[in-house]
């Protein structure tokens, strides 16, 4: 009798995941001699496990005089809850050798787990094998589970078979099987099979619209999540909406944002972290870095991933020095830093030309919290040095890093030297990029042009000719922005444009006004090979230029204007910017491929060097 | 052109690894999804391994951020390939989230007072601005919704007291109604169905110290609050999405299948 009761309270400690309860219990079962007896032990292991205690269920489990099945099994629950499913899967040899029992379907089932958590498909694979041939090759439970592996490893193909096999699936296994299509791109099953489901919950489609997002298809998320909003119900959950935001802050979309940011404080989850979190990155990433900084300052609570979002938008935009203060105050706060928030302050730091505060930062990670650097770390440092014309010891790490450096690190590197005019190193480099075969066609023109600066007619001609070889495919410029309702994307050199008569009227009314405050256009980024007025109507219908235009033309006056363009901005188009913003008098930032610029007043926040 | 590929790569791996970072603290990743210590090959089933593990590598099991699974670098290469709006967004209907001081924190009808006010110095009169709210709000957040231009909201960012100016868009979209409590005619229609203040227990909001229209933003030094105990509950208490957790647990008194 005093077992059953016990029984009953061990199982609602479970449910509650209540410790000190449980162990309360527990010491009074061990004063009553009961610690073995009946399935008391198998309860408390499966107790223990729930909450947490994972040694409290392995000195149980250790310490049992007949273990059995379930014991086994509580175990592994125990080790897959508590994110050793390397362990779980490492003691079943014991299994045999201790107890002399083989594995049943519960165990299977855990196993499969383990295999899913730790992503092994091989020992998946062996497992199912195992499992086709043992008395409970029809187990539904075990069939879910596999399911799961399957596609948790992204072989959403297997996973269907065994789908098919199920007998009776339950909501589990549909919504397993819509997971893994969903994280292998495979909208059309993953969506076919979704509308199929007797009886959806919050649960299919957070599978569904986070399995899109991950697997890329945004604008399928979209669509699906709008989807979910039809269905009505209370169809409303915070890790939807954070992956939504998250979205949003992947494609780039600052108005569908805010329409999310709208939906997510009606819905009251505003001061949700995970939500707040993917607000003040997709704000920052979306070229409002104010309202990311909004977002930030209204948190109640933040954690590491907050701060660090924060960080690196502030060093994104520009504002090193911000970067460094909120790093104080999260030093302040109590909050450790990790690996991205040192590469955040590295990349600030070099913004600015902080050489020794960015030496710092990167021996602080590593002495002060035991992170080990990187190659992004490597590659910031190497930035940071690149810029504030420390070259000899920029060429020093690359050669010293434990890491590779690949072409892009190389050009880095040369590209300063060609900014700081310092063909002594550059020459170096210059000769150790052209050994390592570069792939990318504008590593080609930086070479060609480093030697001609040297005048090093022999390597040029060599250089142009590998270029005429290699078959120079340049990546299609295009910028987009977006205004409320609508946006639009320019192809650079786009011509078909319904307002392009418009655009190009304003873009000559700009121009005429920049010459007269003395612009010259500058028309070294230009590769063809062309006359020197072509060249400059070639800059003209630049995709940002374009962008701007439309902008001007159809936004509401004195907002600023964002334009995110998918290549790096060129040196004409920085300069025309300039001018413009100072001409109409609006702020206009521009998110190129590799941070913001910010234009106002005629000046650019990356301060001339991107 | 030159430092393209530089920069380009700087920022792909800037971009990637804060993908990383927000995805591991994801609310769906349970701790034995943060890691994988990927195993190397175990030759015979159920062998103990002595397999070196290898270096841990963040895994975005989780949601949202997912550039690290996009082989492109930072963003999509591709354009946008359509403007999408929510059901009941026209960017006419406008939501305006105001802020209020804590202590005092004044009375419903003083924050509504507050909305009306507020809306009328870009309207023209409180007359003109009761006929364009359609919604207001004192519980969930403190806010109204507007009837008013795209030019117009712009207006309302820079008032006093504004926090947010978001276009609003339908809560119940098959009822295609906006939420928050009916406001006509300077009359409020509570609509309790709409209130989800019981989602936030207890929040703090700061007093406002961050006026939007100086350049940079004094970010004050704050003692970390508690974990909001919802926040924590709701983590635990929603399951892992296809987890066949709930059908492996064996409870006491199971059948034993013998071999």
């Amino acid at each position: 009798m005093l077992c059953s009761h016990y029984l009953y309270q061990l199982i609602a400690c479970s449910k509650r995941q209540t410790q000190s309860q449980g162990k309360k219990i527990h010491a009074q079962i061990i004063r009553f001699g009961l610690e073995c007896y009946g399935p008391l032990p198998n309860t408390l292991i499966d107790m223990y496990g729930k909450c947490g205690l994972l040694d409290h269920a392995l000195q149980v489990f250790d310490e049992m005089l007949h273990r059995d099945y379930i014991s086994w099994a509580s175990v592994l629950t125990a080790y897959n809850r508590a994110g050793l499913s390397d362990k779980a899967i490492a003691i079943i040899p014991k299994m045999w050798l201790l107890d002399g029992l083989r594995p049943d379907h519960f165990v299977v089932a855990s196993l499969v787990k383990a295999c899913a958590n730790v992503g092994s498909v091989r020992l998946g694979k062996q497992l199912h094998a195992r499992f086709v041939v043992s008395p409970f090759f029809d187990d539904d439970v075990v069939k879910s589970s596999l399911v799961d592996m399957y596609s948790k490893c992204g072989v959403p193909g297997d996973a269907r078979l065994v789908f098919n096999s199920i007998g009776s699936k339950n909501l589990i296994s549909w919504t397993a099987m819509i997971s893994g299509y969903a994280r292998s791109g495979r909208t059309m099953d993953a969506i076919e099979l979704f509308w199929r489901i007797p009886e959806k919950n919050l649960l299919s489609w957070s599978a569904l619209i986070s399995g899109l997002v991950q697997s890329g298809q945004m604008n399928d998320a979209f669509n699906m999540f709008m989807d979910m909003r039809r269905d009505g119900g209370d169809q409303v959950d915070p890790f939807i909406l954070s992956s939504i935001v998250g979205a949003c802050a992947n494609i780039t979309t600052l108005e569908l944002g805010k329409q999310v940011h709208s939906l997510v404080i009606v819905l009251g989850f505003e001061d949700n972290l995970f939500i707040a979190n993917a607000l003040v990155d997709m704000y920052a990433k979306c070229c409002d870095i104010l309202a990311a900084k909004d977002v930030f300052s209204n948190m109640s609570h933040r954690d590491v991933v907050s701060w660090t979002s924060i960080i690196v938008g502030t060093a994104q935009h520009g504002q090193a020095e911000e970067a460094l203060s909120l790093y104080e105050e999260m030093k302040l706060a109590g909050i450790k830093p990790n690996e991205v928030t040192f590469l955040g302050l590295i990349y600030a730091c070099s913004h600015v030309g902080l050489v020794s505060e960015g030496r710092h930062f990167f021996d602080s990670m590593q002495e002060d919290y035991g992170i080990r650097p990187s190659l992004q770390h490597y590659t910031c440092l190497l930035d940071l040095l690149s810029r504030s014309a420390h070259l000899d010891e920029a060429e020093n790490l690359l050669n010293t890093m434990p890491y590779e450096p690949d072409e892009a690190a190389w050009a880095a590197l040369l590209s300063a030297c060609k900014q700081h005019k310092c063909t002594r190193v550059g020459k170096r480099v210059a000769d150790h990029l052209l050994s390592l075969s570069p792939k990318d066609p504008s590593t080609y023109i930086l070479l060609s042009n480093t030697y001609a600066t040297a005048a090093m007619w022999g390597s040029v001609s060599r250089v142009r000719k590998l270029m005429s070889v290699m078959e120079v495919k340049k990546e299609p410029g295009y910028s987009s922005i977006e205004l409320g309702k609508e946006s639009q994307v320019f192809y650079s050199g786009e011509v078909s444009h319904p307002m392009k008569d418009q655009l190009c009227n304003l873009l000559e009314e700009l121009d005429k006004e920049m010459r007269r405050r003395g612009y010259v256009p500058d028309i070294s980024s230009v590769l063809h090979e062309l006359e020197q007025h072509e060249k400059e109507r070639l800059l003209f219908w630049h995709s940002e230029r374009l962008a701007v235009a439309y902008g001007l033309l159809k936004s509401v006056p004195g907002t600023v204007i964002r334009v995110v363009k998918n290549l790096r901005i060129c040196r004409d188009c920085h300069v025309v910017l300039k001018f413009i913003c100072s001409i109409v008098r609006r702020e206009i930032v521009v998110r190129d491929v590799s941070r913001f610029h910010h234009f106002k007043d005629g000046k650019c926040s990356c301060g001339d060097f991107w | 052109m030159a430092q393209l590929t530089a920069r380009r790569t700087l920022t792909t791996l800037l971009s990637r690894t804060v993908a990383n970072t927000n995805s591991y603290l994801s609310p769906f990743v349970l701790p034995s999804s943060r890691y994988r210590i990927a195993l190397a090959v175990v030759d015979r089933l159920l062998l103990v391994p002595n397999n070196p593990t290898i270096p841990t590598r963040w895994r975005t099991s989780g949601p949202g951020y997912s550039p690290l699974n996009d082989p492109s670098p930072n963003w999509s290469n591709r354009p946008p390939k359509e403007t999408i709006l929510l059901d009941g967004c026209d960017y006419e209907h406008w939501l305006i989230v105001m802020e209020f001081t804590n202590d005092p924190k004044p009375s419903d009808e003083e924050m509504i007072n507050s909305y009306v006010k507020t809306l009328a110095q870009v309207v023209g009169s409180e007359e003109e601005a009761k006929k364009k709210i359609y919604s207001v709000c004192t519980t969930t957040y403190t806010g109204f919704g507007a009837l008013i231009s795209e030019e117009l909201s712009y207006k309302v960012k820079g008032l006093p007291g504004v926090l947010w100016v978001l276009p609003d868009s339908y809560l119940d979209v098959p009822n295609k109604d906006y939420g928050g409590d009916l406001f006509i005619d300077g009359k409020v229609i509570r609509r309790p169905q709409y209130d989800f203040s019981n989602r936030q227990p207890t929040r703090n909001r700061p007093r406002p110290r961050y006026d939007r229209r100086r350049e940079t933003m004094q970010v004050e030094r704050r003692t970390p609050v508690q974990t909001q105990s919802w926040t924590q509950a709701h983590r635990d208490s929603v399951q892992q999405p296809a987890s066949t957790e709930g059908q492996n647990e064996p409870q006491g008194g199971g059948s034993n299948l013998t071999n």
